[in-house]
């Protein structure tokens, strides 16, 4: 009798467990709905023109980019996988475009702080003007998104950056000193010629 | 003022916009006053009017009908065959009623079942609970892969560079100020509530 | 049971095959890809919201062409053969409607068509359904999982690459 009692207790401890996997699949689908997602429309100021430099990486690719790397980089492998979406927009802007892009991007901090990301980097120069945010998850356990905005009168360039999911403390080292500034130089080099 | 080179390159950008009423205000009259004025833009406004108009009037075509024919049969083929087995083994193994089964063989072959379940409900790409399309049947190729590693990278390196250009690399301190956790491998315990840190260079 | 996948067919097959055939300019393989989809529909129907279903089914249609297009790749470089591309001269009949029955001009069709057919991925798809199949920014965006304003964005590069393409032409 205390076996049977014992074989149904486990039975629907399984049940559940199905529920809450499916639960979780289906939270992590859609990245919009994300508290790390921020959504920055471009289109406003520079119309059609074409971004510079696009990204745009979302799961599944993001594991699979992961998985790849795996031998070269395992770190890469353990961030990505936790990533919903990179995104990066950067565009090729005059001085009249990037005081437009600064404008309409003091709106989005804005909004951000409402929802609760901080601002943990701001640079205003005469030839750049750069803003990092944090989010936070609600457990102020790992971070659910972080966010880049930045312009450069110099190199005629404004540049938006999204990325969107669990980032673990231990993977923020990735972050902090991935690449230098001229090895960044080099992969837009690259993309610029490839074009 | 801008030289008018400029300007009909400012104009081009935002042709699909204005046939598609996306243009306001301020925008929208310097569209317009430019259009006025300048035939080749508004030859190419005319021709986006134009390629748009025909878009919209390029036809729907009727699937003929025996493909919804071929997969009604397919699906009555796997449905009465599927149906036919399941019923035929619940009349063999329920003949005599549930209560007939040991109990513990029903809670077995429960957990079983459910067990069976969550491990193949743990593999990604499933369409019932993402409510997705059942897209694990696409090929990546190794340069796609390569690309999209590239970008990844690409996206990190922005961030470390804006970090570091600031004079700062985004500290492990500035994350545990506002994490929960210690991070691994330092003493610094978090504080709440969680300042805001600026770090304005003068 | 046969009744209800008639209407579920009836309500999609015509927008699933009218996507692929713009996708794939290829009737043979435009009419698997509606087969395959009408029956992953109706395996599915059941488990996906119905607010969701349209942008859900194209969803699908699309992954169907990607793989269909990939099949026929590697049977050209299997078989060396070319798998014959149809124009629209070869599907026009009466079985074909307008958007408003109007009488549209062949020649300007069929440029459209051709240069439709040329433009990548994934201006090509926001342009059929968003323009020919009058699906909305946002269920356009959900089915190539995308948010609204790159939909919207993408649509106007889309079009920009077929004027690019109709230059001189119409």
């Amino acid at each position: 009798m205390r076996l049977n009692k014992l074989f149904m207790c486990l039975a629907v401890i399984l049940a559940v467990a199905v529920f809450a996997v499916g639960d979780t699949k289906a939270e992590k689908k859609d990245y919009t709905k994300h508290p790390g997602y921020v959504e920055f429309d471009a289109t406003a100021i520079f119309g059609d023109k074409e971004p510079q430099v696009e990204v745009y990486l979302s799961q599944p690719m993001l594991k699979l980019v992961g998985e790849f790397a795996k031998n070269e980089d395992e770190d890469l492998q353990n961030l990505l996988g936790n990533l919903m979406l990179i995104r990066v927009q950067v565009y090729g802007a005059d001085r009249e475009d990037i005081d437009k892009f600064i404008s309409q991007s003091s709106g989005t901090v804005k909004s951000l702080k409402k929802k609760g990301w901080e601002r943990v980097i701001r640079v205003r120069e005469d030839d750049e003007n750069v803003s990092v945010h944090l989010k936070p998850s609600s457990n102020y356990e790992y971070l659910e998104g972080i966010v880049v905005i930045a312009a450069e009168y110099d190199e005629e360039e404004a540049i938006f950056v999204n990325i969107v999911g669990d980032i673990r403390p231990e993977d923020v080292h990735r972050l902090s000193g991935y690449l230098g500034v001229s090895e960044l130089e080099n992969i837009r080099y690259e993309r610029k010629n490839k074009r | 003022m801008q030289e008018p080179g400029k300007e009909c390159t400012w104009i081009l950008e935002r042709i699909e916009p204005y046939v598609d009423d996306e243009l306001h205000g301020e925008e929208l009259g310097r569209f317009e006053r430019h259009i006025e004025s300048c035939e080749s833009c508004a030859k190419e406004l005319a021709l986006a009017r134009e390629v748009a108009h025909e878009l919209r009037e390029l036809p729907w075509y009727s699937c003929p009908e025996h493909v919804s024919e071929e997969a009604a049969i397919r699906i009555g083929a796997d449905a009465d065959e599927a149906g036919r087995t399941w019923l035929d083994r619940l009349r063999a193994r329920f003949s005599g009623g549930i209560l007939s089964m040991p109990r513990p063989a029903v809670a077995a072959a429960l957990i079983v079942i459910v067990a069976a379940v969550v491990l193949v409900l743990s593999q990604k790409d499933l369409p019932f609970f993402t409510g997705g399309a059942p897209s694990g049947e696409q090929e990546v190729t190794v340069e796609e892969l390569e690309k999209a590693k590239n970008d990844a990278i690409l996206a990190l390196a922005y961030v470390s560079k804006y970090c570091r250009k600031s004079g700062e690399i985004l500290q492990n301190q500035d994350i545990a100020g506002r994490l929960n956790k210690p991070l691994e491998g330092t003493s610094i315990a978090p504080i709440r509530p969680f300042p805001l840190i600026r770090k304005e260079t003068p | 049971m046969k009744k209800q996948f008639r209407k579920l067919a009836e309500e999609y097959q015509d927008r699933i095959y009218t996507y692929a055939w713009y996708m794939l300019h290829c009737r043979e393989e435009a009419e698997d890809v509606t087969q395959e989809v009408l029956v992953k529909l109706w395996q599915h129907v059941d488990e996906v919201d119905p607010g969701n279903l349209r942008s859900w089914v194209m969803r699908v249609t699309r992954n169907a062409v990607i793989d269909a297009s990939r099949r026929r790749r590697t049977r050209k470089a299997v078989f060396a053969d070319g798998v014959e591309i149809e124009t629209v001269a070869d599907v026009v009949t009466s079985s074909s409607r307008g958007a408003d029955g109007a009488v549209i001009s062949r020649e300007i069709r069929s440029a459209l068509e051709t240069a439709l057919a040329s433009i990548e991925e994934p201006y090509r798809s926001i342009v059929v359904l968003r323009e020919i199949q009058g699906m909305t920014y946002a269920e356009v965006g959900e089915a190539l999982e995308l948010p609204l304003n790159t939909v919207k964005v993408y649509l106007h590069r889309g079009r920009r690459m077929l004027r690019e393409e109709l230059r001189g032409k119409v």
